[in-house]
């Protein structure tokens, strides 16, 4: 009998492959390719928020040294390409024609045959703007006299979208003994990706066939919208999406400069690159969050919480360009009771255009799922604090039990499978709560001030099942198409791109479980429209829920091929075969065997009579419900009552994502969550003056996290299995950056609500808190 | 961003007014001027150097006399673009005689800048506008004297 190979099936803690060529700097961005005769292509962006255009001259520029062409809006207008649709049924410009919505928007494109040959001439173009009042706060926007940022709207008001019973909830906020409300901001953030957004577009002229790499996170369907728009045979369009240093939602959008770059390209029959530089693209590509909600919360006076509320206006900036699935135009916000046994919820939001761009980005997050939870976590510890009872046991007193699930929510989501009490007692556990309440206590007593917070998060990801998930009519289906070759190796290609999961090890993994094949041997690829099935893309942590269902049930079809294979090699009858990771054997007679590589060199060579040579499978699989990731954190903070800074001293965080493929990349995924969610609630903000002037454009003004100021991550885990994912699995990708700000902010506030202060919005910087401290006679000068 | 100031000069208000409504005595303070172009009594186009730390180029600055009350009210609009920017600034200037001789000259000056420069530099356009600002009446001033 010969030894079974290691395989690093699921459960193994394998080192990503990928990793063998991004640590040795062997990776393809899109910055990294490089066509002969390539030309490069820059914008002149406009200085204005708002501001219509008197003329713009471009005569200067084309007579430049290197410049090869000059495109402006009046130049796409023919083409049907000044304005695109989004994926949200609205449109957005590419470039103007007559008047400009935002600060740093692309207004015209000077393609050049070098990069510094393109920016010296868009500082030749001469662009007249006649300034128009800007309008940058949504609520200001959705007056009556505002300025009207899309005037072939006529209004600023973009959709109302509401959720849940308005009347029962009402009515048990009436009955209710205590209601807490809050206002909050949840600011706008960037995603701030690694690398930049970018393509490279070639037009072969002689085939009739654009190709472009970019930087997308869904290429599928930047295809078939492109096909679409242009009249192009899809068939002709490829799309390629190499290496990709980080998307978390701001890929998924196509920018104008993948569109000037292909007409560029078919203009001069060139190769052409668009690569943002960071004070490009952190003020022009689409931002998160920025929605400013009212929340409520009625509980009885026992702690039972009976109702939760939430009136909201959400920021969209010019363009309505939400990649949410079309029957949710406030994604899945209605997640919104959370880990909690309510009687009843009720949710409306308001969108608005602004002067700002496009917003709405699902932000590491699975559809507004990270606002969502922000909401509820925080006014569930408001309650607790207002009725005297300790937010982990008020948590406790009304999770979810066990025993409830598959659970059917208020908001009407099925939860798959859950047990919040065993995640937050884990947590609590591991941090030692009770002795961190009694050191609180005593430090209180001392004029120390330190807090304790909470966040018991349930996710909704895996978007989604075809009965209601859709993008533009697109079943939100995972895809997967493996194949052995005849010497036992495997191609595996799939819908999905990954921006840095790991998805060429966790796919590897999943096929190597059901196929007995070790991880080496399986190549995984993604990204290319011409070779991989179609799919929807990365986003929303749907990948291992969709397509990595998609790879188990595609690996099961192969299997009960080579079944038949292996019966027909062991002369037995195919139900007296066993299969055991990677080899079939006769029943009773183990010895008696052929691995998977003897049965795939046979699918080639020796199948049995009548069989379709071969041993491959696709398969498009359709979820039957979401799944329901979940955890708790604990953060523990201490506050400088000099300075107002808040030191994250301690955070424990307990997830559960069902049956865990890596978990070397889950904690992975977690560690950078956390990091983002810590980056969130501490020293991210976008913000605008009263013109329209963005303020953290770049890495001067916009801090995120360096490895000095993360604190250190404490992780742990539960395992409770989605019941219906063919794996158990769940998705883990976005759970820290939704579950963590909540925790962030509710230790804050725990350690300062003695003071009085109920909320502090994030960033939750220090010299906001140091002037919280001083309104409260608390600040310390020396 | 609104700033403002006063200087006395010895000379009178009918004397600083002859001065500062001649645009082109009045260009020979703007500072780093490059080049300028006198276009008619009440207009001028220049080209400036000028910045915020690193982020240094041209502007190219149009300005306008927009008020004329001889010895008393003087009124410029300057507008211009560059670095990715767009600058606008609206000057009023008042004359008033002393009695003990001479006059005083006030100005304000109605500022805003948008675009690359103020996003990138928000923290430190105020000050480096008011510097620029200042630099422009306090050489006024010099040459009054």
């Amino acid at each position: 009998m010969t030894e079974v190979p290691v395989i690093h099936g699921m459960g193994s803690a394998v080192k990503r492959k990928e990793d063998v060529r991004f640590i040795q700097g062997r990776d393809t961005y899109v910055d990294d390719i490089s066509l002969p005769g390539m030309v490069y292509l820059d914008f002149v962006r406009s200085p204005y928020a708002h501001a219509r255009i008197r003329s713009i001259s471009t005569e200067r520029a084309k007579g430049a040294p290197g410049v090869v062409a000059v495109i402006t809006g009046k130049d796409l207008q023919p083409l049907g390409l000044d304005w695109i649709p989004t994926l949200s049924g609205d449109k957005m410009m590419v470039l103007p024609t007559e008047k400009v919505v935002f600060q740093m928007q692309e207004v015209v494109g000077v393609v050049a045959e070098s990069r510094y040959a393109a920016a010296d001439a868009v500082k030749l173009v001469e662009v007249d703007y006649e300034p128009l009042p800007v309008v940058t706060d949504p609520k200001k926007a959705l007056e009556e006299g505002s300025p009207i940022v899309r005037e072939d709207k006529r209004t600023n008001h973009v959709f109302h979208w509401e959720a849940g019973d308005r009347e029962a909830t009402d009515r048990l906020f009436e009955q209710a003994d205590v209601v807490v409300g809050q206002d909050m901001y949840y600011q706008r953030i960037h995603v701030s990706y690694m690398e930049p957004c970018g393509c490279v577009a070639y037009y072969d002229s002689v085939k009739g066939t654009p190709t472009i790499w970019m930087t997308t996170q869904a290429p599928h369907v930047v295809r078939t919208v492109a096909s679409l728009i242009t009249k192009i045979p899809e068939n002709k369009i490829r799309i390629i999406s190499p290496d990709i240093g980080g998307g978390f939602g701001g890929k998924v959008y196509v920018y104008p400069g993948s569109i000037v770059a292909a007409v560029a390209s078919i203009v001069t029959g060139r190769p052409v690159k668009w690569v943002n530089d960071r004070s490009d693209d952190h003020p022009s590509t689409a931002f998160a969050r920025d929605f400013h909600m009212r929340a409520e919360l009625a509980a009885k006076r026992d702690g039972t919480l009976l109702a939760f509320r939430v009136k909201a206006v959400s920021d969209h900036g010019a363009f309505f360009g939400d990649a949410n699935p079309s029957k949710f135009p406030f994604g899945l916000f209605s997640i919104c009771t959370g880990s909690y046994d309510l009687k009843a919820a009720f949710v409306e939001v308001d969108g608005a255009y602004t002067n700002k761009p496009q917003g709405g980005i699902a932000y590491r997050c699975s559809f507004r799922v990270t606002e969502a939870v922000y909401a509820i976590e925080r006014l569930v510890d408001i309650m607790a604090h207002r009725l005297g009872i300790d937010p982990a046991e008020l948590r406790l007193k009304n999770f979810i039990p066990p025993e409830k699930f598959p659970y059917r929510s208020v908001m009407g989501w099925v939860y798959d499978s859950g047990n919040y009490a065993g995640a937050l007692r884990k947590a609590m556990e591991k941090i030692g709560y009770e002795e961190l309440r009694r050191e609180q206590e005593e430090k209180r007593k001392r004029g120390e001030l330190m807090g304790i917070g909470i966040s018991s998060f349930t996710e909704i990801v895996g978007a989604g099942p075809s009965h209601t998930f859709d993008i533009l009519g697109i079943k939100m289906f995972g895809s997967a198409e493996i194949r052995i070759h005849p010497t036992g190796k495997v191609i595996a290609r799939f819908g999905t791109r990954s921006q840095g999961q790991g998805h060429e090890t966790t796919y590897a993994q999943i096929i190597a479980e059901e196929l007995g094949i070790p991880i080496e041997d399986i190549t995984v690829e993604e990204g290319d429209t011409d070779t991989a099935p179609y799919g929807l893309g990365t986003y929303a942590s749907r990948s291992t829920p969709t397509a990595g269902a998609a790879a188990a049930v595609a690996s099961r079809k192969i299997r009960e091929k080579a079944k038949k294979i292996a019966a027909h090699l062991l002369e037995a009858r195919e139900e007296d075969v066993v299969w055991e990771r990677g080899r079939f054997y006769v029943k009773g007679a183990p010895a008696k065997y052929k691995t998977i590589q003897e049965v795939a060199f046979a699918a080639y060579t020796n199948h049995p009579p009548g069989m379709e040579a071969g041993l491959e499978a696709v398969h498009y699989y359709d979820p039957p419900n979401m799944t329901f990731p979940f955890g708790s954190y604990i953060c523990v903070v201490d506050i400088d009552r000099g300075t107002g800074e808040a030191k994250v001293r301690r955070f424990v965080a307990v997830d559960d994502c069902g049956n865990i493929i890596n978990p070397l990349i889950v904690d992975g995924q977690i560690h950078g969550g956390l990091t983002m969610g810590f980056g969130t609630a501490f020293m991210e903000e976008i913000g605008y003056d009263q013109d329209g002037n963005i303020y953290g454009a770049n890495f001067m003004d916009y801090t995120i996290p360096t490895a000095v100021e993360t604190p250190k991550w404490e992780t742990d885990k539960t395992v409770t299995p989605s019941p219906h994912h063919p794996l158990g699995a769940k998705g883990v990708g976005e759970s820290a950056t939704v579950g963590s700000p909540a925790a962030f902010v509710n230790a804050v506030v725990d350690a300062l609500w003695p003071l009085g202060v109920t909320h502090i919005d994030m960033p939750l910087y220090p010299w906001k808190i140091r002037r919280l401290l001083e309104e409260k006679g608390y600040a310390l000068d020396k | 961003m609104k700033f403002e100031g006063s200087y006395q000069f010895p000379k009178s208000s009918s004397e600083v007014y002859s001065y500062i409504s001649d645009l082109r005595r009045v260009s020979e303070c703007i500072p780093d001027l490059k080049s300028l172009e006198i276009k008619s009594e009440d207009e001028a186009l220049a080209t400036v150097r000028a910045g915020i730390g690193f982020i240094r180029g041209d502007f190219n600055l149009r300005f306008n006399v927009t008020q004329r009350s001889p010895h008393t009210n003087l009124g410029y609009a300057v507008h211009g673009s560059g670095l990715g920017s767009g600058v606008d600034i609206s000057i009023t200037v008042q004359l008033e005689d002393l009695s003990t001789g001479g006059s005083t000259l006030s100005w304000v000056a109605d500022t805003k800048v948008v675009g690359r420069v103020a996003s990138m530099a928000q923290g430190m356009i105020s000050s480096q506008a008011e510097k620029i600002i200042k630099q422009f009446f306090e050489c006024l001033s010099q040459r009054l004297r």
